[in-house]
Protein backbone atom coordinates (compact mmCIF):
# COMPACT_ATOMS: atom_id res chain seq x y z
CA UNK A 1 0.00 0.00 0.00
CA UNK A 2 1.78 3.68 -0.55
CA UNK A 3 1.39 5.53 2.14
CA UNK A 4 1.60 9.08 0.09
CA UNK A 5 -0.46 9.57 -2.78
CA UNK A 6 1.41 11.69 -5.52
CA UNK A 7 -0.29 15.03 -6.41
CA UNK A 8 1.85 15.80 -8.90
CA UNK A 9 1.12 15.26 -12.91
CA UNK A 10 3.95 13.85 -14.81
CA UNK A 11 5.47 17.56 -15.91
CA UNK A 12 5.47 18.23 -12.56
CA UNK A 13 7.15 15.47 -11.45
CA UNK A 14 9.24 15.73 -13.78
CA UNK A 15 10.24 19.15 -13.39
CA UNK A 16 10.62 18.81 -9.45
CA UNK A 17 12.98 15.92 -10.57
CA UNK A 18 15.26 18.29 -12.41
CA UNK A 19 15.18 20.92 -9.63
CA UNK A 20 16.23 18.18 -6.77
CA UNK A 21 18.90 17.20 -9.08
CA UNK A 22 20.62 20.69 -9.61
CA UNK A 23 20.21 21.55 -5.94
CA UNK A 24 21.48 18.02 -4.83
CA UNK A 25 25.14 18.31 -7.18
CA UNK A 26 24.92 21.98 -5.92
CA UNK A 27 25.59 20.77 -2.49
CA UNK A 28 27.25 17.78 -3.13
CA UNK A 29 30.12 20.29 -4.43
CA UNK A 30 29.61 22.70 -1.76
CA UNK A 31 30.44 20.26 0.77
CA UNK A 32 32.99 18.94 -0.83
CA UNK A 33 35.10 22.06 -1.53
CA UNK A 34 33.91 22.82 2.39
CA UNK A 35 35.99 19.94 3.50
CA UNK A 36 39.37 20.68 1.62
CA UNK A 37 39.13 24.25 2.56
CA UNK A 38 38.65 23.30 6.19
CA UNK A 39 41.25 20.46 6.48
CA UNK A 40 43.58 21.57 4.08
CA UNK A 41 43.06 25.10 4.52
CA UNK A 42 41.44 26.14 8.27
CA UNK A 43 42.99 23.36 10.23
CA UNK A 44 39.76 22.36 10.84
CA UNK A 45 39.63 19.15 13.51
CA UNK A 46 38.48 16.49 11.56
CA UNK A 47 35.79 15.77 14.25
CA UNK A 48 34.42 19.47 14.01
CA UNK A 49 32.88 18.63 10.69
CA UNK A 50 32.69 14.96 10.94
CA UNK A 51 28.70 14.25 11.16
CA UNK A 52 28.69 16.57 7.30
CA UNK A 53 31.85 14.17 6.27
CA UNK A 54 29.44 11.38 7.07
CA UNK A 55 26.18 12.04 5.10
CA UNK A 56 28.90 13.39 2.62
CA UNK A 57 30.08 9.93 1.86
CA UNK A 58 26.36 8.05 2.31
CA UNK A 59 25.32 10.30 -0.66
CA UNK A 60 28.34 9.23 -2.63
CA UNK A 61 28.16 5.62 -1.72
CA UNK A 62 24.06 6.12 -2.40
CA UNK A 63 25.10 7.58 -5.87
CA UNK A 64 27.29 4.09 -6.80
CA UNK A 65 25.15 1.88 -5.57
CA UNK A 66 21.89 3.42 -7.18
CA UNK A 67 24.22 3.36 -10.52
CA UNK A 68 25.06 0.15 -10.39
CA UNK A 69 22.39 -1.23 -9.66
CA UNK A 70 20.07 0.27 -12.51
CA UNK A 71 23.37 0.37 -14.82
CA UNK A 72 23.89 3.68 -15.30
CA UNK A 73 27.08 6.20 -15.12
CA UNK A 74 27.07 9.21 -16.05
CA UNK A 75 25.08 12.29 -17.95
CA UNK A 76 28.27 12.95 -20.47
CA UNK A 77 30.93 10.55 -20.76
CA UNK A 78 30.82 6.76 -21.22
CA UNK A 79 32.75 3.91 -18.64
CA UNK A 80 35.84 3.41 -20.73
CA UNK A 81 39.36 3.19 -20.22
CA UNK A 82 39.84 6.99 -21.48
CA UNK A 83 37.25 8.52 -18.94
CA UNK A 84 38.81 6.52 -16.22
CA UNK A 85 42.29 8.10 -17.17
CA UNK A 86 40.62 11.08 -17.77
CA UNK A 87 38.78 11.28 -14.66
CA UNK A 88 41.77 10.13 -12.77
CA UNK A 89 44.24 12.57 -14.15
CA UNK A 90 42.22 15.44 -13.65
CA UNK A 91 40.98 14.70 -10.58
CA UNK A 92 44.47 13.91 -9.15
CA UNK A 93 46.22 17.03 -10.64
CA UNK A 94 43.31 18.95 -8.86
CA UNK A 95 44.38 17.84 -5.62
CA UNK A 96 48.05 18.19 -6.42
CA UNK A 97 47.30 21.54 -7.41
CA UNK A 98 45.24 22.27 -3.62
CA UNK A 99 47.58 20.16 -1.80
CA UNK A 100 50.50 22.03 -3.16
CA UNK A 101 49.60 25.72 -2.23
CA UNK A 102 48.34 24.59 1.20
CA UNK A 103 51.47 22.75 2.34
CA UNK A 104 53.59 25.88 0.94
CA UNK A 105 51.16 28.25 2.66
CA UNK A 106 50.31 26.51 5.91
CA UNK A 107 53.87 25.03 6.52
CA UNK A 108 56.69 26.75 7.17
CA UNK A 109 59.35 23.98 6.76
CA UNK A 110 58.16 23.70 3.14
CA UNK A 111 60.20 27.25 2.34
CA UNK A 112 63.06 26.85 1.69
CA UNK A 113 62.59 23.23 0.42
CA UNK A 114 60.39 23.53 -2.60
CA UNK A 115 61.81 20.16 -4.02
CA UNK A 116 60.68 18.25 -0.76
CA UNK A 117 57.56 19.81 -1.36
CA UNK A 118 57.03 18.89 -5.06
CA UNK A 119 58.34 15.17 -4.55
CA UNK A 120 55.34 15.47 -1.64
CA UNK A 121 52.98 16.41 -3.69
CA UNK A 122 53.57 14.24 -7.00
CA UNK A 123 53.61 10.93 -4.13
CA UNK A 124 50.25 12.25 -3.06
CA UNK A 125 49.22 12.66 -6.76
CA UNK A 126 50.01 9.27 -7.75
CA UNK A 127 48.10 7.61 -4.77
CA UNK A 128 45.12 9.44 -5.35
CA UNK A 129 45.60 9.08 -9.35
CA UNK A 130 45.55 4.88 -8.27
CA UNK A 131 42.61 5.06 -5.87
CA UNK A 132 40.23 7.20 -8.06
CA UNK A 133 41.30 4.39 -11.13
CA UNK A 134 40.70 1.95 -9.35
CA UNK A 135 37.08 3.15 -8.07
CA UNK A 136 36.08 4.57 -11.48
CA UNK A 137 37.38 1.13 -13.17
CA UNK A 138 35.66 -0.96 -10.51
CA UNK A 139 32.36 1.12 -10.62
CA UNK A 140 32.58 1.07 -14.34
CA UNK A 141 32.92 -2.53 -14.95
CA UNK A 142 30.12 -3.02 -12.61
CA UNK A 143 27.52 -0.83 -14.34
CA UNK A 144 28.91 -2.38 -18.34
CA UNK A 145 28.14 -5.86 -16.50
CA UNK A 146 24.60 -4.53 -15.46
CA UNK A 147 23.72 -2.95 -19.00
CA UNK A 148 24.74 -6.65 -20.91
CA UNK A 149 22.41 -8.20 -18.30
CA UNK A 150 19.61 -5.50 -19.18
CA UNK A 151 20.50 -6.04 -22.74
CA UNK A 152 20.10 -9.89 -22.02
CA UNK A 153 16.81 -9.82 -20.21
CA UNK A 154 14.96 -7.46 -22.77
CA UNK A 155 16.86 -8.61 -25.82
CA UNK A 156 15.81 -10.35 -29.20
CA UNK A 157 16.14 -13.14 -28.09
CA UNK A 158 13.94 -12.81 -24.43
CA UNK A 159 10.51 -14.83 -26.09
CA UNK A 160 12.63 -17.97 -27.57
CA UNK B 1 2.39 -4.49 -21.70
CA UNK B 2 4.73 -5.50 -24.12
CA UNK B 3 4.75 -4.15 -27.15
CA UNK B 4 4.77 -6.30 -29.69
CA UNK B 5 3.53 -4.24 -32.42
CA UNK B 6 6.88 -2.41 -31.91
CA UNK B 7 8.86 -5.67 -32.22
CA UNK B 8 7.06 -6.82 -35.12
CA UNK B 9 7.70 -3.49 -37.13
CA UNK B 10 11.04 -3.53 -36.34
CA UNK B 11 11.77 -7.63 -37.39
CA UNK B 12 9.84 -6.14 -40.72
CA UNK B 13 12.30 -4.06 -41.44
CA UNK B 14 14.96 -6.40 -40.59
CA UNK B 15 16.50 -4.12 -37.95
CA UNK B 16 18.19 -5.68 -34.77
CA UNK B 17 17.45 -3.78 -31.25
CA UNK B 18 21.37 -2.48 -31.47
CA UNK B 19 20.86 -1.09 -35.15
CA UNK B 20 17.20 0.57 -34.18
CA UNK B 21 18.67 2.35 -30.67
CA UNK B 22 21.29 3.40 -32.76
CA UNK B 23 19.10 5.33 -35.30
CA UNK B 24 16.99 6.77 -32.77
CA UNK B 25 20.08 7.89 -30.55
CA UNK B 26 19.29 5.69 -27.62
CA UNK B 27 20.80 2.49 -26.31
CA UNK B 28 19.93 -1.17 -27.11
CA UNK B 29 18.86 -1.23 -23.39
CA UNK B 30 16.07 1.52 -23.53
CA UNK B 31 14.45 -0.49 -26.97
CA UNK B 32 14.74 -3.64 -25.54
CA UNK B 33 12.53 -2.32 -22.25
CA UNK B 34 10.42 -0.28 -24.21
CA UNK B 35 9.64 -3.48 -26.44
CA UNK B 36 9.29 -5.25 -22.57
CA UNK B 37 6.62 -2.57 -21.39
CA UNK B 38 9.11 -1.82 -18.77
CA UNK B 39 9.73 1.89 -19.77
CA UNK B 40 7.12 4.29 -21.45
CA UNK B 41 9.39 6.46 -23.93
CA UNK B 42 8.63 10.29 -24.48
CA UNK B 43 6.74 11.35 -27.49
CA UNK B 44 9.50 12.90 -28.88
CA UNK B 45 10.98 9.12 -28.89
CA UNK B 46 7.61 7.39 -29.96
CA UNK B 47 7.77 9.65 -33.37
CA UNK B 48 11.86 8.81 -33.89
CA UNK B 49 11.13 5.37 -33.51
CA UNK B 50 7.95 5.77 -35.97
CA UNK B 51 10.02 7.35 -38.48
CA UNK B 52 12.66 4.82 -39.03
CA UNK B 53 10.70 2.01 -39.09
CA UNK B 54 7.77 3.67 -41.47
CA UNK B 55 4.89 3.83 -38.91
CA UNK B 56 2.23 5.91 -37.36
CA UNK B 57 1.90 6.78 -33.61
CA UNK B 58 -1.04 5.17 -33.96
CA UNK B 59 0.76 1.63 -35.41
CA UNK B 60 3.02 1.43 -32.69
CA UNK B 61 1.52 2.63 -29.64
CA UNK B 62 -2.22 2.49 -29.74
CA UNK B 63 -3.71 0.12 -27.60
CA UNK B 64 -6.96 -1.13 -29.35
CA UNK B 65 -9.59 -2.72 -27.34
CA UNK B 66 -10.40 -6.62 -28.39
Amino acid sequence: MKRFKKVVDERQELELLRIEHVVFWIMFWGLFISFIVQSMFMDVPFRQYLPEFVIFMVSCVGVIIGSVKKGQWDFYTRPTMKTYVLTSLIGSVAFGIIFGIAQYVRTEFYEDKILVLVLTTVIMMAVIFAAIFALSALVGHMVKKKQERLADAYGDDEDE
Amino acid sequence: MKNMKMKLARTERELSQEQLAEAVGVTRQTIGMIEAGKFNPSLQLCLSICRVLGKTLNDLFWEESI
